[in-house]
């Protein structure tokens, strides 16, 4: 009888990664897919919606390159956040020269092609298009941080694996991180509705 | 977007932030026009790689093969 390979959909990320580094592509299409939405989430979080699909793309394709150098001591799907973490802050790092857009440009983006909504409603997206834009204004590091762990949820170690730091330096960078964006939040006159 | 971690020792602040964070939107989500970008370049970059590999292959043995005529060409001479 012959044994065949399970089909890219059942198959685990590792069996995939050894696959795609044996030659077989299709098996790094079934990574890409099964991992797109989270790489992409990540990398707009950390970069922005604009720059969010090429960043992506980026990462993919460092991963691709790199599949041989997946040593399996961490989930595949750290060493590929890993992989998107550094290539966002690379971009990040390309485009500092660039002014990071301010919020104080968000009252002249009324959305003048959205359909018309309730003021509630308005006011809502306001507030989150602003605190998305002081997200931006953060240190790239510390952002990174700050999206892993309180937007995408993840564990401390897994933090580490991606950021490749020590455990403890995670946390302190994540404290450091949540009070420079406290710290932005309420240098704006903004009500954020922050507590002391 | 998965939901703000527990655990974490929050001041009030901070709690009030996990709270504010938790509201931002996903990200649009991408499609599978990503993936298709993707495997287009990885498929290009492949067969750049394998066109380069053999100009090297064919470049070497052209070199050899040069080194090797001289090489004969002078002793003869």
């Amino acid at each position: 009888m012959v044994a065949t390979a399970p089909r890219t959909g059942t198959a685990s990320d590792e069996a995939l990664a050894r696959r795609t580094l044996a030659g077989d592509i299709s098996a790094f299409e079934a990574i890409v897919e099964r991992h797109r939405l989270v790489v992409r989430r990540v990398a707009a979080r950390i970069v922005g919606e604009d720059e969010a699909d090429d960043v992506a793309q980026d990462a993919f394709l460092r991963a691709f390159h790199r599949v041989g150098r997946f040593r399996g001591e961490a989930s595949f799907r750290s060493w590929l956040l890993r992989i998107t973490h550094n290539a966002a802050l690379d971009a990040l790092a390309r485009r500092r020269a660039r002014p990071v857009d301010d919020v104080g440009d968000l009252e002249d983006e009324a959305s003048p092609g959205r359909p018309r909504t309730p003021a509630d409603q308005l006011e809502e997206r306001e507030r989150r298009d602003r605190l998305a834009a002081k997200l931006r204004l953060m240190q790239p590091t510390h952002r990174a941080v700050l999206v892993l762990r309180d937007l995408e949820g993840l564990s401390y170690e897994e933090i580490a694996t991606i950021t490749e730091a020590p455990l403890g330096s995670v946390k302190g960078r994540l404290h450091r991180a949540r009070r420079e964006l406290i710290d932005i939040l309420r240098a704006n006159t903004y009500d954020w509705g922050l507590p002391q | 977007m998965k939901r703000p971690p527990s655990g974490d020792e929050l001041s009030p602040a901070e709690a009030g932030l996990v709270r504010l964070l938790g509201s931002l939107e996903s990200p649009e989500p991408g499609d599978a026009r990503l993936t298709r970008a993707v495997m287009r370049t990885a498929r290009l970059q492949l067969a750049v790689r394998d066109v380069a590999r053999a100009v090297t292959l064919v470049v070497g043995a052209v070199g050899e093969g040069a080194v090797l005529l001289f090489g004969i060409r002078r002793r003869s001479s």
